[in-house]
């Protein structure tokens, strides 16, 4: 792993309503890695994803990049730009799947271009058919790699997902699981929140299990953790 | 005193004839209230994102103080902006009671509880994956702002219709703050309630129908959108 391009989180803590979520948990993102975050239903995955993002605040944490240490308040701003975070069922903006994807770029490109880049991406998602379509009449498989195409065309290094293939037909899953696995060889690092770790195992490089707040390193391969 | 019909009758002539007194009037309205909805919505549209998507301490409490103050009269209103600027009041010096300025400031104060309380359910209406979305997009606060706004439009503009619908149309903090002077303060509701006052029918009741054509107006504007917005999702 390059430290320098990796995001390196440490002792985050989060309480809600005086219960303790997380209990100085410890993770990193690497780019090219893959890494399955597992546990039962509340034991505070999308919370941790949420903070990793930028859009949850800890009550204590730090976060080192390019070699330094820096509170996670500190770091906040650096990753809302450079990760991204899919809510388990991603929101799709009022409108077209082009203008869901025209909506993702942070900052105004050369519109030509733009244009270019964002038909390639609706070609790689397989969804250059519903380009036209309203975002919201899509199926949820189709609505996922719309959410991976804005990530995509967001150029977003670091990918935090919330059970993407929670919810979906087989053929969906497949699709999906190509779409994470290209952005993986592309570079990507990727950290999948999941209570159901085996439909990742051919991918992951990591299975980190969480647990009443603590992280535990892999469980099982291929072992179904329920509700 | 005039029957019904005649002075409806009149009310028709004196708005299809253009007459000038009765468009200036019809003009300071629109151009106060307009001015009133310009200078509030923005600050009380923040306010209700803020109430709707944060959690901050007295959060609860400033959400009943706005819903409390969507019942507050606009009379107080008109007493507590005339005690501020009358010449003994803490802006006096200001010197800005019995003029626009004057009446845009009540009427700004009037409907700022009413776009925070319906802007408020507007955001909250919408999912907190849209701020989340927009934010983890790498969008700055205001353009993921923005980008909320854009979805909530519909709720956004109804309250900003209501909130003009309940400036243009009262007459209590227009009266105290404004003075109802012709030419200068006068506007739609002051000038009724003198017009009747003086038994001065036709005016008032022409100036009614301009209030009345102006919400159906907004009414039909806003279902037209509402509308649009339910065929495509």
């Amino acid at each position: 792993m390059n430290a320098d391009r990796q995001i390196a989180y440490s002792m985050i803590s989060k309480s809600w309503n005086r219960r303790l979520i997380l209990e100085s948990v410890d993770v990193t993102a690497a780019p090219g890695y893959f890494t399955v975050l597992c546990g039962e239903n509340g034991s505070g995955k999308t919370t941790l994803l949420k903070i990793l993002t930028g859009l949850v605040r800890p009550d204590r944490g730090t976060v080192v990049r390019y070699g330094r240490t820096v509170t996670w308040g500190q770091a906040r701003g650096g990753l809302l730009r450079d990760t991204l975070y899919l809510h388990q069922t991603p929101y799709m903006f009022s409108g077209s799947v082009y203008r869901n994807l025209i909506l993702s770029t942070p900052r105004k490109a050369d519109s030509a271009s733009h244009r270019k880049r964002v038909e390639e991406v609706l070609e790689w998602a397989q969804l250059a058919h519903y380009r036209n379509d309203p975002a919201r009449t899509l199926s949820g498989g189709q609505q996922q790699r719309v959410a991976l195409a804005r990530a995509s065309l967001n150029g977003s290094a670091f990918l935090f997902l919330d059970e993407p293939t929670a919810n979906m037909d087989t053929r969906s899953v497949e699709r999906t699981l190509g779409l994470l696995r290209e952005l993986k060889d592309m570079g990507t690092a990727i950290m999948v929140c999941t209570h159901n770790p085996g439909i990742f195992e051919n991918m992951s490089d990591r299975t980190l299990l969480l647990d009443r707040g603590r992280i535990h390193e892999s469980p099982e391969a291929g072992e179904e953790i329920t509700a | 005193m005039q029957s019904l019909t005649a002075a409806t009758l009149d009310a028709f002539h004196l708005l299809l004839s253009g007459d000038a007194e009765l468009w200036e009037i019809i003009g300071i309205s629109f151009r106060v209230s307009g001015t009133a909805i310009l200078v509030s919505a923005p600050p009380a549209m923040l306010a209700g994102f803020f109430l709707a998507y944060f959690d901050f301490p007295l959060r609860r409490a400033l959400i009943s103080l706005f819903n409390t103050l969507l019942a507050f009269p606009a009379v107080v209103v008109g007493l507590v902006v005339y005690l501020m600027l009358s010449s003994q009041g803490p802006l006096g010096d200001w010197k800005l009671l019995f003029t626009q300025t004057a009446m845009v400031i009540a009427q700004s104060i009037l409907c700022i509880p009413i776009l925070v309380s319906m802007g408020h359910a507007a955001f909250q209406a919408a999912d907190q994956r849209v701020w989340e979305t927009a934010r983890t997009l790498g969008k700055a606060p205001l353009p993921a702002f923005l980008v909320v706004v854009d979805e909530v439009k519909f709720g956004l503009l109804a309250a900003l219709f209501a909130g003009f619908g309940r400036i243009i149309a009262e007459v209590g903090a227009s009266m105290m703050v404004g003075g109802n002077i012709l030419h200068y303060t006068r506007n739609i509701p002051t000038a009724i309630a003198l017009e009747t006052s003086k038994g001065n029918f036709a005016q008032g009741i022409a100036l009614g129908m301009v209030l009345l054509v102006l919400a159906f107006f907004l009414n039909a504007t806003l279902q037209y959108f509402q509308g649009k917005g339910r065929l495509g999702p």
